[in-house]
């Protein structure tokens, strides 16, 4: 009847994790203890991102097909690209899951993270502007027929628009702890 | 980047703080340290485009994978009593001058209402030979609603699409509560008086499933994004989801197709 119900029927990108924010900003410590919080800001930052992209990666390649169809319903790519792209960005953001998981090449794949959200949010954006109703009329508690609940674009925005802040902060400061770029040394300053 | 190893210091420094001689001499002065700093350059390059060529190779697979699968489904069985024009099921006379369709999925409990509300209209205008219907099966809301679609196929095959079509609307469960089981089916085929090994056959091997898929792939590129979805000669009527609202957009057509 919820959430999870209109995730089912409503053919759209998936990105539909309700992600829990705001884990990168701690209320600011004495200058001594400011390096002490920020690689742990860090490391929640980066599972925050793996999280949300591990969980849309398989809720994508579960079921391919809705995938496509969820690409094609935007309507802003040719056919000819709706498959690649509806095939291959799932796994792009199973890869980059793994790599924020573990904290491997963290800037690089908060870049790519902080420029795939991007890209989703001026699909989004583009989507509302054009009045596209790409949702689903059936409902789980089965609504008069004529109910169609309008899909929360701005809602997307506004989550899109925070996970895009953490990556870009991670990007920025992408020393953690619990991270493989620490250990193999390949960390920047 | 290759040779800063400063840790815990999250301010861009100059990276030669901590070995101010030799950071900035050039490495073949360095004598034996210099081993030690190609091999560094070597892994901090690996470290570099591994993760490249993990995100490229992960897309490229991805697309190979799915691309294969899609293959192996290449096969479609297209029933033979889809006949509509648009290669749905149809109902009423091919002359008829107004052709509505519905995009339905039988778990859609809207398309369920749908049933009651309008659907009594729709067969009113086809006793009357005013409208064509040509109902298309697809299946996005789960496994149960493949299974179904492809069982209301398989009854096709023995004239009894729409007396299963129906029943399947009349009976609905909650979506995929696991109620539209195989021998569920079956037991729907009987109720409609299908009891032949063959209905019961691919009913069992879904022998309709990828043409089911078919159909729910290419509602997509006609823009159906939900269902119910109704569309009179070939638009999509929104207003159809009531039997006046349909009413009127037969009328409407059926006036400027006079014209």
């Amino acid at each position: 009847m919820d959430d999870m119900d209109h995730r089912s029927h409503r053919q759209h990108l998936g990105q539909d994790s309700a992600a829990p924010m705001g884990m990168v900003s701690q209320p600011a410590q004495p200058d001594g203890r400011a390096q002490e919080w920020r690689p742990w800001a860090a490391t929640a930052a980066r599972l925050l991102l793996a999280g949300v992209w591990a969980w849309a990666a398989v809720a994508k390649i579960s079921d391919p097909d809705a995938a496509v169809r969820a690409v094609r319903a935007y309507q802003l790519l040719p056919e000819a690209l709706v498959r690649p792209v509806a095939w291959g960005l799932p796994f792009a953001e199973l890869a980059l899951a793994l790599l924020l998981a573990v904290g491997l090449a963290t800037r690089l794949a908060a870049a790519v993270s902080a420029v795939l959200l991007g890209l989703f949010m001026i699909a989004i954006a583009l989507a509302w502007a054009r009045g596209l109703q790409i949702h689903c009329g059936c409902f789980g508690g089965g609504g008069p027929a004529t109910s169609v609940q309008a899909r929360d674009y701005l809602g997307e925005l506004v989550r899109d628009a925070g996970l895009l802040a953490v990556a870009v902060l991670l990007a920025w400061r992408p020393q953690s702890r619990l991270a493989l770029d620490r250990r193999l040394g390949s960390e920047e300053p | 980047m290759s040779t800063r190893h400063t840790r815990n210091r999250p301010a861009k420094t100059t990276g030669g703080r901590n070995r101010p001689a030799s950071a900035k001499r050039p490495p073949a002065s360095r004598g034996r340290q210099r081993p030690a700093v190609s091999r560094r350059r070597a892994r901090s390059s690996l470290q570099l485009w591994g993760p490249i060529v993990l995100l490229v190779v992960a897309v490229v697979a991805g697309i190979a994978l799915e691309s294969a699968r899609s293959h192996s489904r290449a096969s479609v069985a297209v029933p033979a009593h889809a006949l509509g024009p648009n290669g749905g099921e149809l109902l009423g006379r091919p002359s008829a001058p107004v052709l509505v369709e519905e995009y339905g999925d039988f778990q859609c409990p809207v398309c369920g209402e749908w049933e009651h509300t309008v659907y009594p209209t729709v067969r009113q205008l086809v006793d009357q030979g005013r409208i064509r219907f040509e109902y298309h099966p697809i299946a996005f809301i789960g496994p149960e609603s493949l299974s179904a679609a492809n069982a209301a196929e398989a009854a096709g095959d023995q004239g009894r699409f729409w007396a299963y079509h129906d029943l399947l609307f009349a009976d609905q469960a909650p979506e995929n509560s696991g109620a539209l089981t195989t021998d569920r089916l079956l037991e729907l085929g009987r109720q409609v008086g299908l009891t032949s090994p063959q209905f019961q056959q691919r009913v069992r091997d879904g022998a309709y499933d990828n043409w089911i898929r078919q159909v729910t792939d290419q509602s997509s590129q006609r823009d159906v994004v939900q269902t119910p979805t109704v569309l009179v000669n070939g638009r999509q009527v929104d207003s159809a989801l009531t039997a006046q609202g349909l009413q009127a957009a037969v009328n409407a057509a059926a006036g400027s197709g006079s014209n």
